[in-house]
Parts: C-alpha cells; sequence; structure tokens
C-alpha cells in the first residue's frame, strides 16, 4: 500500500531510478495508455515501490460517461502496477465533441454530485480499486449553487465512496482568489476521507496564482498540510513537478522538507 | 437547472470568446441556441465578463502550452501579458478548436502574430524572431531529397540559416532590453531534428556558408576538402581540415554508403 512521501512520476527521472529508490516511499504515475511505454518507464520500480495512477482525461463529472476505451486502458494500467488507488478530477472537461486539457469545476448543485458520484462509482466497481478524487484550481465557478465547494466534495465523497485527493496547492490557491478560510473547507472535509495529498510550488504572473508545478512548496501551503496530517487520517504525500526540473536532483529540496512534515505526525517510514 | 446545458454552455464559452460577447449583447440567442432555461440563462448573466475572459485565456493557455508551446515560446515572449491574452483570444476565435489542434496551427499562428508586430524597429525585431521560430519549425519537419551515391555529405535533417540578431539569443530565447540594440547583428543558426525534437545551435559565418553549399549535395572527400578551403581561405580563422573534422565530430557531416574512408585520410 502506497504511503510516506511519493513523487509524481516524470521522464526526467527515468535516468536515476537508484535516486528515487533513495528518496522517496511510492510512485504516483499519470496514466498512459500504451502498456509498453508504462513498463518502460516503471520497470525499474515495480515490485520496489507501491504505484498509484493518476488518471487526467475521464472527465468523471461530464453528464456523457467517460470513454470506453480509456476507461479499459486505465484498469490494464492499474492492473499492470497493481495500483493502491486510482486518482481522477472532480471536474469536467469534455462535453459533445469539444474536449479542452482544462478542469472545470462542476456546478456545486445535487445533480452534479449525482453525475459525478454515479461516474466514480461505476468505475471504481470496475477498476475493483479504490478512487481518490482532486480538487482542482477554478477562476470560474457557475454562479447558482446548493453548496460551498467544500460541502460538494463532502457529499460526492460520502454519495460515491471515494476519497479524497487533496492538492493542497490548489486549495491554497483557490482560497486566496475566492477570499475563502481554508481551514473551514478541511473542516468541512471528513477527515477519513483524505487518502493522499499532492504539492507543488506556484507562481504569480501579472497579479494571478498559476499552479505551476514549480519548485519550492511555498510555507502557507505547508501550514495546511501540517493541519492535515495533524488532523486527518491522510498518509500519503506526493509532490507534483512539471517546471524547473531537469532531474530528480532537483526536486530533492522539497522531498526533504515534506518528509520532514511527514515525519513529524506520522514519524518514520521503515523502508 | 440542467447539467448537460450548463456543461454545453460552460465549455463552448472556454472556446469561444465571440460567444461570451454574445451572452451579454444577446443573451436571449444564446438563450435559444443552448436552449437554456430562463433561470439557466439569469445565472449565466451573473458571470463577469472579465472572469470569462481570463478563464478563456487560461484554457487557450493550457492547450497551447501542452504540445505546440516549445515551437512559438519566443515569440509570444516579444507581446506584453495583456497583448499575448488579446491575441490568443482573436487567434482561437478565427481558428476554433473543439480538440487541441495547436500543433496544426503553429505556422498560422506565427503568421498571425507577424501580421500583429507593429512598430518600425520593434516590429522588425519581433517579425524576425518570428521568422526564426517559423524556420525552425518549417525546416526540420522538410524531408530530405533522396542522395544516391557514395561519399560525405550533410547529416539529414540539418538546416542553417541566418537572422538580423544573434544566433545565442535566438536560441536562447531570454530575450532582454538590449534586444533592439542587437537588432541588425547577423548571426546564423544551424537546426537539426532528432526525431524528437528540434536542436539548435549557434554557427559562425564559415560554416553557414560551407553548409548552406553542402546540404543535399554528395561529396567526394576531395570535393568537400576544396569546398571547406574556398570557405578557410576566406575567412583564415581555420584550416578546411579543422572545420571539417570539427562537423564530423559532432556529427553534422556524416560519411554515406560503404566506400568512404574517414576523411582524414583524404
Amino acid at each position: 500500500m502506497a504511503r510516506g512521501v511519493g513523487i509524481g512520476y516524470r521522464s526526467q527521472f527515468t535516468n536515476t531510478p537508484e535516486l528515487l529508490l533513495q528518496h522517496v516511499d511510492f510512485l504516483e504515475y499519470n496514466q498512459r495508455p500504451n502498456l509498453e511505454a508504462v513498463q518502460a518507464d516503471l520497470g525499474p520500480f515495480l515490485g520496489k515501490l507501491p504505484v498509484v495512477i493518476h488518471s487526467i482525461n475521464l472527465s468523471l463529472g461530464s453528464v456523457e460517461p467517460p470513454a470506453e476505451q480509456r476507461v479499459e486502458a486505465l484498469k490494464r494500467t492499474a492492473d499492470f502496477v497493481n495500483a493502491s488507488w486510482v486518482s481522477e478530477h472532480l471536474s469536467y472537461s469534455r462535453v459533445g465533441d469539444i474536449e479542452i486539457e482544462n478542469f472545470i469545476a462542476l456546478p456545486y448543485t445535487d445533480e452534479a454530485i449525482e453525475v459525478a458520484s454515479k461516474h466514480i462509482l461505476d468505475l471504481q466497481n470496475f477498476l475493483g480499486r479504490p478512487m481518490i478524487m482532486e480538487n482542482v484550481t477554478h477562476h470560474i465557478t457557475w454562479p447558482v449553487k446548493q453548496y460551498s465547494e467544500a460541502e460538494f466534495i463532502k457529499r460526492v465523497m460520502l454519495s460515491a465512496d471515494c476519497g479524497l485527493l487533496l492538492d493542497v496547492t490548489n486549495l491554497y490557491l483557490n482560497s486566496v482568489v475566492h477570499k475563502y478560510d481554508p481551514i473551514e473547507y478541511l473542516k468541512t472535509i471528513p477527515r477519513d476521507r483524505v487518502v493522499q495529498l499532492h504539492l507543488a510550488g506556484h507562481t504569480e504572473t501579472d497579479g494571478e496564482l498559476v499552479d505551476s508545478h514549480v519548485g519550492g512548496i511555498d510555507p502557507k501551503v505547508m501550514e495546511l498540510t501540517e493541519w492535515v496530517m495533524d488532523n486527518t487520517s491522510c498518509d500519503a504525500m506526493i509532490i507534483e513537478r512539471d517546471n524547473q526540473l531537469e532531474t530528480f536532483n532537483d526536486v530533492l529540496e522539497d522531498v526533504a522538507l515534506c518528509r520532514s512534515v511527514y515525519q513529524k505526525y506520522r514519524g518514520a517510514m521503515e523502508r | 437547472m440542467s447539467l448537460q446545458q450548463i456543461q454545453s454552455l460552460m465549455l463552448n464559452l472556454s472556446i469561444k470568446p465571440q460567444l461570451s460577447n454574445q451572452l451579454f449583447a444577446d443573451p436571449s440567442s444564446v438563450q435559444a441556441s443552448y436552449d437554456l432555461a430562463d433561470h439557466e440563462l439569469q445565472a449565466a448573466l451573473q458571470l463577469q465578463a472579465r472572469d470569462l475572459e481570463a478563464f478563456q485565456t487560461h484554457v487557450a493557455l493550457k492547450r497551447l502550452n501542452r504540445l505546440a508551446m516549445p515551437y512559438v515560446t519566443r515569440s509570444l515572449s516579444l507581446f506584453s501579458s495583456s497583448s499575448r491574452a488579446r491575441l490568443l483570444r482573436e487567434f482561437v476565435t478565427i481558428h476554433e478548436m473543439k480538440q487541441n489542434f495547436w500543433m496544426q496551427n503553429i505556422i498560422t499562428f506565427l503568421d498571425f502574430l507577424a501580421d500583429k508586430a507593429t512598430g518600425d524597429k520593434h516590429g522588425d525585431l519581433q517579425r524576425e524572431v518570428i521568422a526564426f521560430e517559423k524556420w525552425v519549425y518549417e525546416s526540420c519537419r522538410a524531408t530530405d531529397e533522396e542522395v544516391s551515391g557514395t561519399g560525405l555529405r550533410v547529416a539529414s535533417r540539418v538546416r542553417v540559416a541566418t537572422f538580423q540578431l544573434p544566433g545565442e539569443l535566438l536560441i536562447d530565447g531570454k530575450f532582454q532590453e538590449a534586444l533592439p540594440e542587437l537588432f541588425g547583428t547577423q548571426g546564423f543558426v544551424l537546426a537539426q531534428w532528432n526525431g524528437a525534437e528540434v536542436d539548435l545551435y549557434e554557427i559562425d559565418s564559415g560554416y553557414y556558408d560551407f553548409l548552406k553549399q553542402g546540404i543535399g549535395r554528395m561529396f567526394t572527400s576531395q570535393e568537400l576538402l576544396v569546398l571547406a578551403e574556398g570557405i578557410a581561405v576566406r575567412y583564415e580563422e581555420r584550416t578546411a581540415h579543422e572545420m571539417i573534422e570539427e562537423l564530423y565530430e559532432a556529427g553534422i557531416l556524416v560519411t554515406h554508403g560503404k566506400e568512404v574512408k574517414s576523411w582524414l585520410e583524404v
């Protein structure tokens, strides 16, 4: 079972598997439909590190069900790596023949809870593995809502019987942009549903906060992380890095930072 | 409230900047097009125009970032942040993308940016950088003509070009404020498609002249040496042997066929 401090696998790590094995407790792998590619990427780690799979294009919040071939490919990958769990985003990005790469926040309504929950439950049953859903950043939400964002997430968790992949950076950025209290948000989420965290550095460009996955996780994000580790059953952290990344050495500082927080609340991992 | 209608409207708003203008200018037409109930239209009208603009820019930028950004990043960097946002929205209004078609639109986008370059000197500078990125993209996708026979030749998918800016600056793309002062400085660049991405190198005028004449031709060792000697004499910076040796070791000059001896034996 995945637990401890992990890293989102990136191609920049290909040549240094020994460093990953030395420094992280598990891997998060972004779903690729080609199983040979998965095997090539993860070969050095299978059987040595637990793996979780992160899916990005199922659009489980869309009214239309996810594309069958994508779901089947996801199951092949999850089975191949014996994933501890599979994650997706609590959002939508597809309708009819339109598909965008962005994750749009669902309207915080009963109908959206019902639609997303059905797709999550169906997928969870098909995969035969736990699903956890990620909170997304958003600059725009549907103006008419029945619930707060946190209450909406809570209801989906309970209705779909799934976990939460809490992206702490996303939570922090949303709380700043939309001016809400992130601790109140966290207090709304059932404590036993927070399964995994995403942590990443962010940037500010022309006054806009961007979840840019750079290095250097903000101290305010780490403060929230400490709250989560102190108040929930969460036992798994993933560092996400897509920029300012040439080799695994570039993430070592963030790994050490997360390791210190993890050990403070959960003790040292036996490795 | 119908989730289907909301999702259809929001996804269309995300890729059609003109639709948000229509929403506020002529709401009833949007209501009819997207089959919105009155209360759904009223909710849509609560969306802020500036938030929708930011949303559309964000979607366009993220899609561009996905694959195509490395091919246009230098050109975009020459425009201010607000101009970039405006230009992106304008482009996706003209070239609607229901799926991510940015890779198929790179040349069209660079041409679009070149048309938007304004001001005499700054506009010339912008157009030169855009021309560079267009050259990088186009030249490295053009396949080589079949070359028969045996001998030495410039490696396949190698292109050279000259621009009115230093090659190193164009390659790095880290444009500083000194950029306008450097405009007019002739720079020479070599590009080679390595199968996954474009490798770029700054070269000097000697190598540029040599490669410009050599690309697409097959040489015997002697013919190559004659060509190199003519250029080496002209520039007096290196011997013909040094020039060929450097290119050979870098894999820019390659042997073709089985007969060829090492050029060092010439």
